[in-house]
């Protein structure tokens, strides 16, 4: 009775530094986000308010970046999806070599710094003209996003049972009917888990968007590196904005834990 | 060699990937190797030279101690979130804690946020009026280890890059040591303890010898990891010494200096490559196969 009560404690203890350890940052940057007065010999805010939230919305500059955030992230998930379900298809139901050499090839990928793969295409966008073009940091973006997206992706084709296609092929089901009946039902958590990392990976990406879109376009993340990066350092309007990014980032953390039981790491450079 | 349906359905499936892998990643990889030699695939005035090479590998030049410096802070913040992630991962693992399953879900949360608001969240600890800052500080300076606060974000020791790196990596080593852990036997754990042996022995006769691969393939992911990300350094590191991708970074954006951004990224390539091949290695087959 003792020792279990002991071994609660200590878990307690163990898990509570965690926890604290973890969520400290945030409280901060709500605590920066809310703050309205906060004089320097304060260790809290003296008042509290939502004015850094306003004063984001009435610059130019942010709203724009919202607007290129959040209309950028659904375009990148879609033209990734667009690639990805295609070879994930081939490389989910089809074990060849050739399957097996592409995925080595979109994991290396992975392990290649984003900034080197960045100054290598600064000359080709300079070259094309696509420096601070909107549509230029779609494919941008999809370089981190496919290696993800694809994975998931192929691992919803693989859980298809090939038996199954074949008897409704042998019962007279047209093509389309394979793909409605069979497919969709079993893949579509699979691709919409792929869809949702493309779109969390755009909303995060920062330093290919940096160097290939700035300062012609600035998304969220440039707009936080702006306040805080710079030679003035004004941390409200960034905690503010960094709000409006963390937020939907933790929603799709929960959404992945709760309803499609995967978490995988989604920082963006 | 005949080619089948099959296989031409397949070729027309993954040739849009390897279109778009080959313009935007084959192309930039060869133009920044190429570049470091001072080629251009661009059309623009090129000539082959060792410049670049001769400047990076020269005594006392920055680039060198920038990729030292990078190495070393990229080191001590693997070591710290590899010891401290699989002591927390046994620990999970050993005493399963009942409370766990109810706060879980946090430990995902650095895992989907931003490296540059994780890098600005730690910024407003570490910054001189940041809680953190003031705590370290008002010890130090009350101990006399200290006579003035140190700085401990944009500071020349990496300090505020350690915390920004190892609050992420840290999770991140959980999360991938948790699985490997699950798999090993608990009556071996019952038996080593019926026979006396104390929690180290356990760790070091058991823990890590059924875990090696998962050990080496997580360490290379992040050291790589920590060695590639921008934002973290360029947002809680000094004005000097840098990380080589900061470097890298004001190389092409302030300096207009592309052959050595180039011959940087040549260094960040070759590193790359080794850890990548070193985390496929052992992720593939062996993590799962040695502890069964």
């Amino acid at each position: 009775m003792y020792g279990e009560r002991r071994q609660r404690l200590w878990d307690l203890l163990v898990i509570g530094i965690v926890m604290v350890y973890i969520l400290l940052p945030m409280v901060v940057l709500v605590e920066y986000a809310f703050a309205e007065k906060w004089y320097a010999y304060q260790l809290y805010p003296s008042q509290w308010g939502l004015k850094w939230f306003s004063w984001v919305f009435k610059h130019h500059d942010t709203r724009m970046a919202f607007l290129y955030s959040y209309t950028l992230a659904p375009l990148v998930m879609l033209t990734t999806l667009a690639l990805c379900i295609p070879a994930g298809y081939v490389l989910g139901t089809k074990r060849t070599k050739l399957s097996i050499f592409t995925e080595n090839l979109v994991n290396m990928n992975m392990a290649l710094p984003v900034i080197v793969i960045g100054i290598g295409l600064l000359p080709l966008y300079t070259r094309l003209g696509l420096l601070g073009n909107y549509w230029a940091l779609i494919p941008a973006h999809m370089i981190g996003a496919i290696p993800y997206t694809l994975r998931s992706v192929t691992a919803a084709f693989m859980q298809v049972p090939r038996d199954l296609e074949e008897a409704a092929r042998v019962l007279g089901a047209t093509k389309l009917q394979v793909i409605r009946k069979v497919y969709i039902p079993i893949t579509w958590r699979g691709i919409l888990a792929g869809g949702i990392f493309a779109f969390s990976w755009s909303l995060n990406e920062f330093i290919l968007t940096l160097l290939l879109g700035a300062p012609a376009v600035k998304t969220l993340p440039i707009a936080i590196y702006e306040y805080v990066g710079g030679y003035y350092l004004t941390p409200q309007p960034a905690a503010a904005l960094s709000i409006f990014i963390l937020l939907p980032s933790i929603a799709i953390a929960l959404f992945f834990e709760k309803y499609l039981q995967v978490s995988l790491g989604l920082g963006g450079g | 060699m005949r080619i089948t349906r099959d296989d031409l359905i397949s070729i027309i499936f993954l040739l849009p990937l390897y279109i778009f892998i080959i313009v935007m990643v084959f192309i930039p990889i060869v133009n920044v190797i190429l570049g470091s030699f001072g080629i251009s695939l661009f059309g623009e005035k090129s000539e082959f030279t060792l410049k670049g090479y001769n400047e990076f590998l020269a005594s006392e030049s920055p680039y060198m101690y920038s990729l030292f410096f990078t190495i070393y802070i990229s080191l001590i913040a693997t070591v710290i979130s590899i010891v401290a992630g699989y002591l927390f991962a046994i620990y999970l693992t050993v005493k399963k804690p009942p409370i766990w399953s109810k706060v879980s879900t946090v430990m995902t949360i650095p895992l989907f946020t931003p490296y540059i608001v994780g890098a600005f969240m730690w910024w407003t600890l570490l910054w001189p009026r940041g809680y953190i800052s003031l705590f370290v500080n008002g010890i130090l300076m009350r101990l006399g280890l200290a006579h003035e606060p140190l700085p401990l974000v944009n500071d020349p020791y990496g300090i505020g890059i350690l915390f920004g790196e190892v609050w992420i990596r840290f999770v991140i080593a959980v999360s991938i040591f948790y699985g490997p852990l699950q798999l090993i036997n608990p009556e071996l754990i019952d038996a080593a303890r019926s026979l006396g042996a104390g929690t180290w022995t356990i760790i070091r006769k058991i823990f890590i010898p059924l875990t090696k691969y998962a050990l080496i393939a997580t360490s290379a992911i992040v050291l790589l990891a920590t060695m590639a990300g921008v934002s973290i350094p360029l947002v809680l590191g000094g004005s000097w010494p840098q990380f080589l991708n900061v470097m890298i970074y004001l190389d092409v954006t302030t300096r207009f200096n592309y052959i050595m951004a180039y011959t940087s990224g040549v260094f960040y390539i070759i590193a790359s490559a080794a850890l990548g091949y070193i985390f496929f290695r052992f992720t593939t087959k062996k993590v799962i196969l040695q502890t069964r």
